[in-house]
């Protein structure tokens, strides 16, 4: 290759590189670096590899020195840009600080509706859809039995679920829990004996679940069943497994503890164990079986020993029954689990006589959502008035901007036609939107954490028990929403577009009425309708709300203290007759405090959420006919109707013999049930059949007693059997004492006085759960309250700011019709007229805003129905909702309207 | 006479000059020259042989843009041959830059003697 021929090359490499260096840098020096680079090269002599090597170290030279150019031309760039946005920021910041009645009122907005919005929807996911800490749990399931017809779900058998185990292939496994028994917890020689709660079950539950216990182990095949001294169970080598919870307050939170022995129920037992903070069991209310056990105990086994030899279907009602939960097989669908178990319930109810006549049924379900379905109802009103805030928000401040927007068409008018750019100044308007929206954003998330923590603390506990954990879902659907809202504010900036070529005297705003006037007329309309609609549902809450409270429960709860204690010490307390004279001498001694009028015992209390339902006899029935009559079982003592308030309507209730004497086949009964033994006839001296420990006895009917509303305030269960404690003496028990006691102090003294009357007969019983029966009532009261007043809450919000939306859309509408209406005065027309004129306007949009709320609620009810006391057939909420929404906008035109009447025609005129 | 007044700006904001760039300023301090003559100085000058065509030409490019070297037109030896070069000179900016930095610099040196880094030779009068 000669000379000429390696330049010519080299020009062409040397051409090639220079394309990294910017283009009028490039033309400027392009010409003149080529040549003197050549010449260099030229220059420095040597062979052709000198040449070549020289050639390439230029050439990566040059190239390097064309990007680093480059890169100096962005950053110059960027600073300018920078510094010019920096400069219309502080335009638009003058721009808001001109005008700062707008610019709060739209950031308190923006504050308060998406910084709630995002709170409430906070809570409502956490309740709704947080993820427990289990292993796919979206994979468990609960087994549930129902009998023939009856919805009502039952806890499933031990031994049933034996039989699960072994003939399912859908489920990967089937773990069972059963009911949660009260105990004492030890954890020295000489300590004191702490309430618990325990859970004994299967050992395979901690793996069905997905759950690794974060000290220690779960349960393992070879540990001791745990079960009733009188059954067989304990003895030596007993585990346990604690809750976090227990572990950090009664254990002292020592990491060492597995290994290490305490005292339950008086018998030694080793901690293995110790579950993750915060474990609970997604269960739905009535399981029978706490969320939160604080001790569990391996379950006596095998399950299928537990069934009786008769496989009668008291095994349904005993102690043996509980939850069991599933985990499908990979590849396995619900309904397919659901199709099986229904299949082996056929199986079985053609295997077991008392199944067949009882129709006893298997029900699988979705574990979350059967644990949440009971919340359900209440979060998705929640959630809709969130959604219903942060739409009626994001109008409102459309609405806002559009009209100012308009509002200012005469000043953007002159500026373009003094020159300015038409994208300068929509930049400019979009800025200052931005800038709004932006100040409302940081106000908005401010006032979402604050009122998020408040709200979880005052949330029931229905809702706060659920909310486990804080997920993103909210804080999207906020991010969004203000995204959306940023981008509406900046189209805000579009009608300056349009302005175009239009001369300054002819801009829209200047006279007549200016573009838009349907899209921000539609979106008052919208905000009246959901502020309508919301409001509507609220007082359908208010309403049930109102109903309960209005409803006598078939108790007293004012003066009613309750306290509950259990018996599961080994060594004591192991007969029913010795349990009964235990609990006879506590009540005396209670009836013996200053104050206290009355002193009783029963099973469960009303609202505490436990039942215990079993068959029954009507006069005359065969035993096999029995499991047709199902009724809540409650053991009581004598003192307990008057201690708890529960009216007696006929016949009498209790004696003291009978607290004490096994003999004496009596029973009261409710009025409902009075009525299916005896019509309109009197119960009283009727007889009844009823299973006492396994077997069907007669008793005696001696009282007809009101109905209580045991499970729920807003409906009555199932008819009740009292039945004197001394037959069917259980180891758990609550006490009710009432007395005048009211005030804090007189309450306090008296929860200290009941600990010491027991711990003074003996002080190895715990004694928990110590609080007014108006705890309970409140607390089941709490979920509708709480709704209520959040709902209440945001539809005066909603209404407030439809109010304002209403206000300025007639207002403006009115000023740009000054020249109209002047001129109709001008020509006669009264002040009055012209008022009517103003009013009727904001009729129009009030009127089509309710009627539009009124079919939106009408949409909501389905959901709204599943709150208990909802009733749909009520007109007041719809009437009062709709009413209310259309007087609301007319209110908001009255100002407007009296302006208008004030107007003076010969001004108005004057000034065109 | 240099190319005409580069707007009054101030010449401290500009420095400190890369090393480069400083050297091409005192280069075209006393006259004006073309790229390839420019480079051929520096490479004697500063002892940098492998100095790259396209690095100077770069810091040409950047100095002509903030206002420091300017093309002129007319070169002190002129022929055909260098008819089509791109001369450059300093502006009156260019040139108070330079002093600025040399001031800067020496400022430096001076620093460094009282430190005893360097010998304290005599100072001009």
């Amino acid at each position: 290759m000669n000379t000429g021929h390696r330049r010519r090359w080299l020009e062409r490499v040397v051409r090639l590189c220079l394309l990294a260096w910017p283009r009028r840098a490039r033309a400027e020096h392009g010409r003149d670096l080529t040549r003197s680079l050549l010449e260099g090269v030229d220059d420095a002599g040597g062979g052709a590899l000198g040449f070549l090597g020289r050639a390439a170290a230029e050439c990566i030279a040059l190239a390097a020195s064309g990007f680093a150019l480059r890169l100096d031309r962005f950053r110059e760039a960027a600073r300018m840009w920078s510094t010019g946005l920096a400069l219309d920021m502080r335009v638009a910041a003058r721009g808001l600080r001109r005008n700062p009645g707008f610019s709060l009122a739209a950031v308190v907005t923006l504050a308060v509706g998406v910084g709630g919005t995002g709170a409430v929807l906070g809570l409502v996911d956490r309740v709704m859809y947080a993820t427990p800490p289990y292993e796919e749990p979206e994979r468990l399931a609960l087994v549930w039995n129902t009998l023939g017809g009856d919805p009502t779900r039952m806890r499933v058998a031990a031994p049933d679920v034996a039989v699960y185990r072994e003939r399912t292939r859908e489920l990967a496994g089937l773990a069972f829990v059963s009911r949660v028994t009260d105990g004492g917890i030890q954890i020295g020689e000489g300590d004191a004996v702490s309430h618990v709660r325990i859970a004994a079950a299967t050992r395979d539950v901690f793996g069905v679940l997905g759950v690794q216990p974060v000290l220690g182990r779960g349960f393992s095949e070879q540990d001791r069943a745990w079960g009733p001294p009188e059954e067989g169970g304990g003895g030596e080598g007993l585990v346990v497994v604690v809750s976090h919870e227990l572990w950090r307050t009664e254990l002292g939170a020592d990491p060492g503890i597995p290994g290490s022995t305490v005292r339950l129920d008086g018998r030694p037992a080793v901690v293995v164990g110790v579950l993750p903070p915060g474990f609970r069991l997604e269960l739905p209310p009535g399981a029978g079986v706490p969320a939160r056990p604080d001790v569990w105990v391996p379950l006596r086994a095998p399950l299928s020993a537990l069934r009786r030899a008769d496989g009668r279907l008291r095994d349904q009602d005993s102690d043996n029954t509980g939850v069991a939960i599933a985990r499908l097989r990979p590849g396995a669908t619900f309904e397919s689990a659901a199709a099986e178990l229904a299949g082996v319930a056929a199986e079985l109810r053609g295997e077991i006589p008392a199944y067949r006549a009882a129709d006893l049924r298997a029900e699988l379900r979705p574990m979350l959502e059967d644990a949440r379905r009971h919340v359900e109802g209440v979060s998705t009103l929640l959630a809709a008035g969130a959604i219903g805030l942060l739409l009626v928000t994001c109008f409102n401040i459309a609405t806002l901007v559009l009209a100012r927007g308009a509002r200012r068409m005469q000043e953007l008018t002159v500026r373009l036609a003094l020159g300015s750019g038409r994208w300068g100044i929509a930049r400019g308007l979009a800025l200052e939107n931005a800038l709004l929206v932006g100040l409302g954003a940081a106000a908005a998330l401010v006032f979402a954490d604050v009122s998020g923590s408040l709200l979880s603390a005052v949330a029931p506990p229905a809702l706060s028990q659920l909310a486990t954990e804080p997920t993103r879902t909210a804080r999207i659907v906020v991010g969004a929403a203000l995204a959306g809202l940023a981008l509406v504010t900046g189209l805000g900036a579009l009608p300056v577009l349009r302005l175009g070529g239009r001369r300054v005297h002819s801009a829209p705003g200047v006279r007549g009425r200016a573009g838009g006037g349907r899209v921000r007329a539609g979106l008052v309309v919208a905000q009246v309708a959901i502020s309508a609609g919301l409001m509507t549902s609220g007082l359908f809450l208010l309403r049930s709300a109102e109903r309960v409270r209005g409803e006598h429960p078939g108790f007293e709860a004012e003066g009613a203290l309750t306290f509950s204690l259990s018996l599961r010490m080994p060594d004591r307390y192991s007969g029913p007759a010795e349990r009964a004279r235990l609990m006879h001498e506590i009540g005396t001694a209670l009836e013996g405090l200053p104050g206290v009028t009355a002193a009783g015992l029963v099973g469960a209390l009303p609202l505490a959420g436990d039942r215990w339902t079993q068959p029954y006899g009507l006069p005359g029935q065969a035993r096999h006919e029995w499991p047709e009559n199902r009724a809540d079982y409650r053991v009581v003592t004598s003192g307990l109707f008057e201690a708890l308030g529960i009216r007696l309507l006929e016949g009498r209730t209790f004696t003291t013999e009978e607290d004490l004497n096994e003999d004496d086949r009596v029973v009261v009964v409710d009025e409902r049930l009075a009525r299916r033994v005896a019509g309109s006839g009197t119960a009283v001296g009727r007889s009844l059949g009823i299973p006492l420990d396994g077997a069907p006895v007669s008793a005696q009917i001696v009282g007809v007693v009101e109905r209580v509303r045991y499970e729920d305030l807003t409906a009555f269960g199932r008819e009740a059997i009292y039945v004197p404690y001394r037959q069917e003496a259980s180891r758990d028990v609550a006490w009710v004492v009432r007395s005048g006691a009211a005030s804090p102090s007189e309450l306090d003294r008296l929860s200290a006085s009941v600990r010491s009357v027991v711990h003074g007969i003996d002080p190895q019983i715990p004694v928990y759960d110590v609080r007014t029966m108006g705890r309970y009532v409140e607390a089941a009261q709490a979920s509708v309250r709480f709704a209520l007043s959040l709902v209440g809450a945001f539809a005066l919000l909603m209404l407030l700011a439809a109010s304002v939306g209403v206000y300025g859309i007639v207002a403006y509408e009115t000023a740009s019709r000054e020249r109209e209406l002047g001129l109709r005065m001008a020509v006669g027309a009264s002040a009055a007229d012209v008022r009517a004129l103003t009013m009727r306007r904001g009729l129009q949009v009030g009127g089509m805003g309710a009627a539009a709320g009124l079919v939106l609620s009408g949409l909501l009810m389905p959901v709204l129905v599943r709150i208990p006391g909802v009733t749909t057939g009520d007109p007041l909420p719809w009437l009062v909702g709709g009413l209310t929404a259309l007087a609301v906008s007319v209110l908001a035109s009255v100002w407007p309207a009296r302006r208008v009447s004030r107007l003076d025609p010969v001004r108005v005129l004057g000034s065109e | 006479m240099g190319p005409p007044l580069e707007a009054d700006r101030d010449p401290m904001e500009l420095l400190p000059l890369t090393d480069l760039a400083f050297n091409i300023l005192v280069s075209l301090k006393d006259r004006h020259r073309h790229g390839y003559a420019l480079i051929k100085e520096l490479r004697v000058r500063t002892g940098r042989r492998r100095l790259r065509t396209g690095t100077v030409y770069a810091a040409l490019a950047r100095l002509e843009e903030a206002g420091l070297v300017a093309e002129v037109e007319d070169p002190d030896e002129r022929d055909d041959e260098d008819a089509r070069r791109r001369y450059y000179g300093l502006t009156d900016l260019g040139v108070e830059v330079a002093r600025a930095e040399a001031r800067r610099l020496q400022e430096i040196l001076e620093l460094a003697r009282s430190k005893e880094l360097l010998p304290k030779t005599g100072r001009a009068p």
